[in-house]
């Protein structure tokens, strides 16, 4: 292997070139963790079979803090064997030992050697690498930058290793003007045996506007041998050093977006094989580039990073702690990213049961008997849970759940304080006039009935927890006291505590609740708590400030730190408690899975399928099988190509939306997509890395209330309902109250078909005031009427289901030893339904994200996105749709204008349709990107 | 010598009656000036000059104020220029005079600025965006009439007493594209007409003394009354409930304000006084001192040390429905602050260039900063220059002026510069774009970029009735301008000004959005004063400015329009008797 010295400033170069690094240093401190690019040089290499081929590869980290263990690791299976060592960037010389991680200071870059011997013929392929660290997200994988084109031969063959110097040598081709003309030199030598190479230049799978061409020059003089055409042919033999130059004509503009606009120079033998090749960034310089967000594509996260049984134990251990001094005895429940259950502790004294809040409207407010507030009063229940209460092991759990599911590694940390303010009548709660929360709705999502979300099982849990975001009994928590949990830079799990007072929201934000549920699961996080920088306090909704804790560490009596070890807890304080259908107290503390393994049920995919820029999480079930890939819809509404085409598109303009919801501000975006057929059938999901985990239940609830309102007998099936039995106090159930109130309010049937419903518009007449936060209205039709609606008892998206939960909540009471239906609601299946199944199948979501397909006017199918701001979501939604039918051409699109939701009246007002976000994308200035659509 | 007389009940009347011959050249004698004797006549034959010894036959007559009566000149209460008893040029009895005046304005403007669609609800005309189309027709008639009532003879020295009540009557007419703009309810529509009586004066002056015999006095004004604390109106210019002392000294070479204000809430819609409603709790404090001449001949300099203390901790909705205080922004937690501002303005000319500059630099404590939800620091400045220089009829100007921003937004210190309540008179004023015109910050709170008549970028809920906010991008503005008096009546101006943020860094953190540059772009407008009668009395105003917005203002704002042009062109008609 001969590399000249210069090799790490052409890296450095290359890397300026990727994310413009060094004229964004200012963006890129805001980045309070260790963040890693990186490079290979050569971008090619072709070798004998046991022969080493050797690279450069250079890690830079432009995080704020030192990445630890960093490494390199093949990403790609291929038959050879792999190792990497630093070396001195100056000489290139070896240093360090083989394959052994090392740290990268902020700001630092890490020069290593890389070495790959094929077991056996290889033909040209890619082999992407993992450049990560333990506290950092491994680098984003570019084609052309950090990848090795890798061949072997049982034969000699040639071997070219090619480098490349623009005119402005950093990297990229600057086409002066959409019509201008760039040049690119390629100095090559060839390693390996003489050979018949053609040397072309192509942009990849990139549709990029220039014209190639592509000549051989004189070394000395710089001249082109012959005029530049499409491919050079050329002999070369081995040991010589050809140089080439390229030329790129432009034919329109070609914004600064290195991982995707590049020029490739291959050299191919003719056997057809690539034996060396080489790449370089283009871009067009005027109009000028537009500047970029700080990240362009957000990483996967690490799959190596989960709570162990000593983690767990010492949560419990800290919160037992802090509640024995306060004399506070509690119930603690530890949960992983994916909600599976790792220990429920309930101490000596705690109360078992607890009441949901009947009074969220105010202390003066009439008490409410019916919704969450209302179940427990059955003469069944056993006296330890003094009826019309809910056990606080389950009250736990669901907020130990929503500390983990609203939350992420590298973007936001939300606590069930923060979900509070968001899911009340008026964000924030108390401000007259005020709309209500983004998230209006969301409590009632992960539900014990969802048909995605899975339940423990003791059996296969018995070894390991079963895969999968997991369900809540009651659905996500808005009562102080859960929190996510940290470890390493990522999210582990959550914690959530209940030790007194009702299971409620929090009403008034101005003042400290002194809540010592909060406080005491405080005390669990300490050493494991989030990163100061993506803490809800940090983050801003439409410029309001988001909460996280009431409770600071200056509260604590005790020094949670210094807390015993679990083992050496004092006895007679309390124990682990069997919690069915969710923890056995005899499989002891567990151990969480990470995020990404198998065992997570959610792993991530690099087949490229759906993303080629930034693989995508998908969930798996436990033969590792994927288990909603993309299919044909049913009665072929939608085929398999349009299933895919639709998670592609809405993929592709998402991970370049601007987060609403991750720090630091002008992240790119992380949500789950979902898109299901006119049945309600999921027929693709797809995860952005890092997207917070309740995202998934609710993209996949939008993607079918969308589909079910707009469907032809929404206003049918729910008027089917109307006396659906409730047991636990509640009487019956009127579903069809609310369509019969809905057909009132417009004057018309509006669930029938003739009317398309985005979520947004649900929402919209889901809510106890209408207009939307205007106090003293009328309540919107699918709700109750301001002074009974509470986030407990929200209408007709609890009543659907709150059966449901009722049968869960006796499930785990023991009373009965039927669980509720693995599917949401009683609602008749729609027409021609293979599974049986109702559309809304994990239940109705109430705020914005969703939208139906349509083909020809008529539904086909629907697409659900959820995990960043509603806008996000709406936009995320919206132009998956859009531009899957501009893409694919086969009749697939929105809704027509003219049967949108938003032609409805009354009152004074419509439902809204859809409202995309300002400066929606990082990676342009352009405004209003849904307009006309 | 002459003679005073005293005539009980009615004013003193001095009235020097010299030969014809002698009317007009009296020269007045001024307290404490001794005048010598004119030199003897040269021209033998030239009558002798009269002396300002001349013994004046004086007699004393009722009520010199009524003695063009005699002459035939009539009271006419509907010329001002004429003799009139409503206008204070006689008194209605003894040393009492009244006085009347009403000013009525007739504003139309079209205009067009960024708006947010309304998120909740929609009806045809709805884009799917968050902007909405911008363009926007305002109409305001206010009539605004004076009533006073002054003891004492007005000629020569302050008057004794007086008392002043202003009633402000507004209409005005908003029409806009987008719901949820002109009431929070969007089911209110998209047009507003709003009518309002408020009180804009409602004082007693009482004159304290005389101190000098030219007549530099110390008074003392109490009630609601008008207060600028500068020359330019960048600090607080208002009509507010107050205490103030004031006078001069030295021949009126130094004058002075002692003042203490506390604040009525306003309503919204006329930015009038509202009387009807509790008064804030925000407190005042003003000591000044002008001195002329210095540091040269012509200009006039202001020190000052103005303290607002402000305490409005409650919730308060405006007329419309929005809250305003706390201002929708960050932790949206009622908070109080007393900031100090200390000023060094002035205002006048060195040779043949003027000059208006004014400094500002506060200093005070938020209770809790809206972003770290700690006490903070408050450590932010002003400065504001205005060269200008005459060539004949035309005036070029230049304007600079800086308002620091917050660089570090939740740091323990908030470091934007804000204003208690400004209207600037400065680069343009209400003409300019970014002036005139208030700018929400759509997507990043319910507070505006700026306020209407506002020069800086205070992200405050509203200039009349919310609080202060020193977490701002701050703003330069650089511009040039020409007053060119086409003709006497006629007066057009033109100004250019570039205006870019000096910190964005609250902008991002608060609509989560990178790279936000600090560019506002160019505001270009002008404006035709015609005064038909050179008067006062009758003011046509036509302006028009256009935003061209430079990146910083892409990056925040767009709109639903075709055109993305950001204008205002306004016609205005005053008419004052």
């Amino acid at each position: 292997m001969i590399m000249g010295g210069s090799s790490y400033r052409l890296v450095r170069a290359i890397l300026i070139g990727l994310l413009g690094i060094g004229v964004a240093t200012t963006a890129q401190a805001q980045v309070s963790t260790a963040s890693l690019v990186a490079a290979v040089l050569p971008s090619s290499r072709s070798v004998q079979v046991g022969e080493a081929a050797t690279a450069f590869a250079t890690i830079i980290n432009s995080g704020s803090i030192a990445g630890t263990g960093c490494y390199i690791a093949p990403a790609t299976t291929v038959p050879a064997t792999f190792t990497y060592q630093t070396t001195n960037p100056s000489t290139n010389a070896v240093a360090g030992s083989v394959n052994t991680p090392v740290d990268i200071a902020a700001g630092a870059a890490q020069s290593f050697v890389i070495s790959v011997t094929p077991n056996s013929p290889i033909a040209p392929t890619s082999i992407a690498f993992s450049f990560a660290c333990t506290n950092a997200v491994a680098a984003a994988v570019t084609t052309g930058v950090n990848d090795l084109l890798f061949s072997a031969s049982t034969t000699p063959i040639p071997d070219v290793v090619a480098l490349v110097a623009t005119e402005t040598n950093d990297g990229v081709i600057h086409i002066p003007g959409n019509n201008g003309t760039g040049a690119l030199a390629i100095a090559s030598v060839n390693l390996g045996a003489t050979g018949a190479l053609t040397v072309s230049a192509d942009t990849g799978s990139a549709g990029i506007p220039v014209a190639l061409t592509i000549c051989q020059t004189d070394p000395s003089t710089g001249q082109c041998f012959a005029s530049p055409s499409a491919t050079v042919q050329s002999t070369i033999n081995s040991g010589a050093t050809p140089t080439f130059a390229v030329f790129a004509a432009g034919s329109g503009a070609i914004p600064f977006a290195p991982a995707t606009s590049r020029v490739f120079v291959r050299f191919t033998d003719t056997s057809g094989a690539v034996r060396g090749s080489t790449s370089v960034a283009v871009q067009t310089d005027s109009p000028t580039p537009v500047a970029l967000g700080p990240v362009l594509v957000p990483g996967p996260s690490l799959v190596n990073t989960a709570l162990t049984p000593t983690d767990v134990g010492q949560v419990i251990s800290r919160v037992v702690q802090e509640a024995n001094a306060r004399n506070t005895p509690a119930t603690i429940a530890v949960v992983d990213r994916v909600g599976a259950v790792l220990a429920v502790y309930q101490m000596v004294g705690a109360p078992t049961a607890l009441p949901v809040e009947t009074n969220p409207n105010g202390a003066n407010a009439t008490p409410l008997v019916d919704g969450l507030s209302g179940v427990g009063s059955d003469s069944r229940i056993p006296s330890t849970l003094n009826q019309k209460l809910v056990p606080t092991t389950l009250e736990a759990i669901a907020k130990a759940v929503t500390g983990a599911y609203l939350s992420s590694s590298h973007g936001n940390a939300f606590s069930t304080r923060t979900a509070s303010q968001i899911i009340q009548e008026h964000f924030n709660p108390g401000t007259l006039g005020a709309p209500s929360g983004p998230l209006y709705g969301t409590q009632f999502s992960s539900l014990p009935c969802s048909d995605l979300m899975v339940a423990y099982n003791p059996i296969s849990d018995a070894s390991t927890v079963t895969r999968g975001p997991h369900r809540s009994p009651l659905g996500l928590a808005g009562d102080p006291g859960g929190f996510p949990l940290y470890k390493n830079g990522e999210l582990v799990g959550g914690i959530g505590v209940k030790a007194a007072g009702p299971y409620r929201v929090d009403e008034d934000i101005y003042n400290n609740d002194n809540s010592s549920d909060e406080i005491l699961a405080l005390a669990g996080t300490v050493g494991l708590d989030a990163p100061a920088s993506i803490v809800a306090t940090t983050i801003t909704a439409g410029g309001l400030t988001l909460r996280y804790s009431d409770a600071t560490n200056t509260d604590f009596v005790t020094s949670p730190a210094s807390a015993p070890a679990y083992a050496s807890m004092p006895t007679g304080t309390g124990g682990l408690v069997d919690v069915t259908g969710y923890y056995a107290a005899a499989s002891g503390l567990r151990a969480g899975s990470a995020y990404g393994s198998s065992a997570s049920g959610i792993v991530q995919d690099f087949s490229g399928t759906i993303s080629t820029q930034v693989a995508p999480y998908l969930l798996v079930d436990g033969n590792n099988q994927v288990r909603y890939p993309a299919i044909a819809g049913a009665n072929g509404t939608l085929s398999q190509q349009e299933a895919l085409g639709l998670v592609k598109a809405a993929y592709a303009s998402g991970i370049q939306t601007r987060a609403q919801i991750r720090n630091p501000p002008g992240s790119v975006l992380a949500v789950t997509i979902a898109v299901v057929d006119a049945n309600g059938t999921p027929i693709a999901i797809a995860t952005i890395p890092d997207a917070p985990v309740f995202g998934i239940d609710v993209s996949l609830q939008k993607a079918r209330t969308a589909v079910f309102m707009s469907s032809a007998n929404g206003d049918q099936a729910l008027q089917s309902q109307s006396a659906n039995s409730v047991n636990l106090g509640l009487g019956t159930i009127n579903v069809a109250k609310f369509s019969l109130a809905a057909t009132t309010f417009f004057g018309r049937p509006i669930f029938s078909s003739a009317y398309a419903w985005s979520v947004r518009a649900i929402g919209n007449i889901a809510r106890p005031t209408y207009p939307d936060g205007i106090d003293g209205t009328v309540n919107g039709p699918l709700s109750f009427p301001a002074n009974t609606d509470t986030p407990f008892s929200d209408g007709l998206q609890l009543d659907l289901v709150l059966h449901n939960i009722a049968a869960h909540l006796l499930y785990v009471a023991g009373v009965s030893s039927t669980d509720t239906n693995r599917y949401c609601t009683d609602l008749p299946p729609p027409p021609g339904s293979a599974t049986g199944k109702p559309v809304i199948a994990n239940g109705l979501q109430i705020f914005p994200g969703g939208f139906p397909v349509y083909r020809n006017g008529v539904l086909v199918g629907g697409v659900g996105i959820s995990g960043d701001g509603v806008d996000q979501d709406d936009m995320t939604a919206f132009l998956g749709i859009y531009n899957a039918g501009q893409e694919l051409n086969t009749g697939i699109g929105e809704a027509p204008p003219s049967i949108r939701a938003d032609n409805l009246f009354a009152n004074g007002a419509g439902p809204h349709y859809v409202n995309c976000p300002y400066a929606p994308y990082v990676t342009s200035s352009s405004q209003n990107l849904c307009a006309g659509k | 010598m002459r003679r005073t007389i005293l005539l009980a009940g009615l004013s003193t009347i001095t009235i020097a009656i010299a030969g014809p011959d002698a009317f007009g050249q009296e020269e007045f004698k001024q307290p404490g000036v001794t005048t010598e004797s004119p030199a003897p006549a040269t021209n033998p034959d030239a009558l002798p000059a009269p002396s300002s010894d001349l013994d004046y036959r004086t007699v004393p007559i009722p009520d010199r104020t009524r003695i063009v009566d005699a002459l035939g000149v009539p009271d006419d209460p509907l010329n001002p220029y004429r003799q009139s008893t409503l206008k204070g040029d006689r008194p209605v009895f003894d040393d009492w005079y009244v006085e009347l005046s009403a000013v009525t304005d007739t504003l139309y403007e079209a205009r067009a600025v960024p708006v947010p669609n309304d998120t909740v609800v929609a009806n045809d005309k709805t884009g799917n965006d968050q902007f909405g189309k911008p363009r926007q027709s305002f109409f305001s008639q206010t009539l605004v009439p004076t009533f006073s009532i002054i003891k004492g003879d007005t000629t020569f020295r302050p008057p004794d007493f007086e008392f002043t009540v202003t009633p402000a009557v507004s209409f005005t007419h908003l029409g806009v594209e987008e719901l949820g703009v002109v009431d929070i309810d969007p089911a209110k529509g998209r047009e507003r007409n709003s009518g309002f009586v408020g009180f804009q004066e409602a004082f007693i002056d009482y004159h304290l003394r005389d101190v000098s015999d030219r007549y530099d006095f110390d008074s003392v004004r109490v009630g609601i009354q008008p207060m600028n604390a500068d020359f330019r109106g960048f600090l607080f210019q208002d009509e507010q409930l107050g205490v103030r002392f004031f006078g001069d000294r030295a021949n009126n070479r130094f004058q002075y304000n002692l003042a203490y204000f506390r604040r009525i809430e306003k309503d919204t819609n006329s930015g009038f006084n509202d009387l009807s409603k509790p008064l804030r709790r925000d407190n005042i404090a003003l000591a000044n001192l002008f001195v002329q001449d210095l540091p040269v001949t012509g200009f006039t300099t202001e020190f000052s040390v103005v303290e607002n203390w402000n305490d409005d901790t409650g919730q308060h909705y405006d007329t419309n429905g929005f809250l305003v205080r706390p201002a929708e922004l960050g932790l949206e937690e009622p908070h109080k602050y007393n900031v100090t501002y200390l000023g060094l303005n002035g205002d006048g000319h060195f040779g043949r260039v003027n000059l208006t500059e004014s400094f500002y630099y506060a200093l005070g404590h938020d209770s809790l900063n809206e972003i770290s939800g700690k006490p903070s620091d408050i450590r932010a400045f002003f400065i504001a220059l205005e060269p200008s220089i005459d060539f004949d009829y035309i005036r070029l100007r230049g304007s600079f002026l800086y308002a620091s921003g917050d660089g570090k937004p939740g740091s323990g210190t908030e470091g934007g510069f804000d204003a208690i309540n400004e209207n600037p008179q400065f680069a343009g004023a209400d003409s300019s774009y970014w002036i005139r015109e208030g700018i929400p910050f759509i997507g990043g709170g319910g507070v505006s970029l700026t306020g209407p008549n506002s020069v800086l970028p205070a992200l405050r809920s509203s200039k009349d009735e919310g609080q202060s906010n020193f977490i701002n991008p701050g703003v330069l503005l650089l511009g040039v301008g020409a007053d060119v008096d086409v003709l006497p009546e006629l007066r057009i101006s033109y100004n250019a000004n570039h205006l870019s943020f000096n910190n964005t860094e609250i902008l991002q953190l608060l609509r989560e959005q990178g790279n936000i540059h600090k560019d506002i772009g160019w505001d270009l407008s002008t404006t035709a004063n015609w005064r038909p009668f050179d008067t006062q009395n009758v003011i046509y105003r036509m302006s028009g400015a256009v935003l061209v917005p430079g990146q910083g203002f892409k990056d925040l704002f767009s709109s639903e329009s075709s055109d993305k042009l950001y204008y205002s062109v306004v016609f205005d008609v005053i008419l004052a008797y």
